[in-house]
């Protein structure tokens, strides 16, 4: 069972990669790369990026260990070679990549999913949330900050991607 | 802070903060602007995501009266629309007065208060599994509430930042 001080932000998580699945359920793929101003991302940009993120927040800076990005290959499978996980990207860097395959993505971000699932049950502890640790854009952050930072990051996208649905197919559609 | 709720206030906080950031220097024009007919614009938003938090926080979570209803946040506002936003049809929200954006800043201000106190004071951990029935089909609990609340809370913070980008640029 997972720890109590747990399940707000495990459920938080599972609630917000079900609505993204809802999300992107039989968008095309002129949809999944539309963008509705010059400068706005477009949705199958920002659901690798979403994966990114929560891949690099807990496992390279929680876990302190290799992404499963770069330990399972998907740079390869995904057929994107940028290093980053998307934030910092100019315009000109995001037009430059090749087209997203968004299931692949998805698969990806399933294994994601997966190891943060693994990582709440076998391994955080209550008191792992005190510990500090730097970063190159933050103050002095600790576990709790990032966990709670994790869920906001990844439900803004979420909230992007509906409303990008929304623009395109209307309310409910 | 209890370390059980370290998380989901850090959380709410981060929301709140970045929010008051995509506001800033918005004209009453960008604030009320929608992209297409059936969009919501950002000054909705945010009265909405303040009414969420109070909705969740004190109508369900603390069984008590709204901070909305409780501190005469309808009449500072001038809104008397039951509920939270939530279902409101195109027309409801159109027929609905304008909205003064700071006015509703206040508003969330003084939720955001209540909800401190609430995680400082009254909350115990052994909350977090009571039963509160279901949310669709999955179990609902305290802790579920507050892992739905802060994404909800953030998935629309997302969305006012991203009608920023649509109108003024990336970082402008």
């Amino acid at each position: 069972m997972m720890q109590p001080f747990l399940v707000a932000i495990d459920s938080g998580l599972n609630e917000a990669f079900e609505k993204l699945k809802k999300a992107l359920d039989g968008l095309s793929e002129d949809e999944l790369h539309w963008r509705p101003a010059l400068e706005s991302n477009t949705i199958d940009w920002m659901v690798w990026h979403m994966a990114r993120v929560e891949d690099n927040w807990i496992n390279v800076r929680l876990r302190d260990s290799a992404s499963i990005w770069d330990r399972d290959g998907w740079a390869e499978r995904v057929g994107v070679e940028e290093p980053t996980n998307g934030f910092g990207q100019t315009a000109e860097d995001i037009r430059a990549m090749p087209a997203f395959d968004v299931p692949k993505i998805m698969g990806y971000y399933q294994a994601v999913r997966q190891g943060t699932t693994e990582y709440f049950a076998n391994e955080i502890q209550e008191s792992d949330l005190s510990i500090e640790l730097t970063h190159p854009r933050y103050d002095p952050v600790n576990y709790a900050w990032v966990l709670g930072h994790l869920l906001c990051e990844e439900a803004e996208h979420l909230g992007q991607i509906e409303y990008l649905r929304g623009m395109m197919r209307g309310l409910n559609g | 802070m209890k370390p059980f709720l370290q998380i989901v206030d850090a959380g709410l906080k981060e929301v709140f903060g970045d929010l008051k950031t995509v506001l800033d220097g918005l004209d009453e024009y960008e604030l009320h602007w929608r992209p297409t007919l059936e969009s919501n614009s950002i000054d909705w938003i945010v009265w909405h995501m303040a009414r969420t938090e109070d909705y969740w926080i004190n109508t369900r979570l603390c069984g008590r009266e709204a901070v909305w209803i409780e501190q005469d946040w309808r009449e500072r506002v001038g809104v008397f629309v039951e509920g939270t936003g939530y279902a409101q049809t195109l027309e409801q929200i159109r027929a609905m007065p304008e909205l003064d954006v700071s006015v509703v800043m206040a508003y969330y201000e003084a939720v955001r208060k209540r909800t401190v106190e609430f995680f400082t004071y009254e909350m115990k951990e052994e909350d977090l599994g009571r039963d509160l029935g279901s949310m669709g089909t999955e179990p609902m609990t305290y802790a579920t509430v507050l892992g739905h609340l802060l994404a909800e809370m953030a998935e629309h913070l997302g969305q006012t930042d991203y009608i920023r980008g649509m109108m003024r640029g990336i970082n402008k």
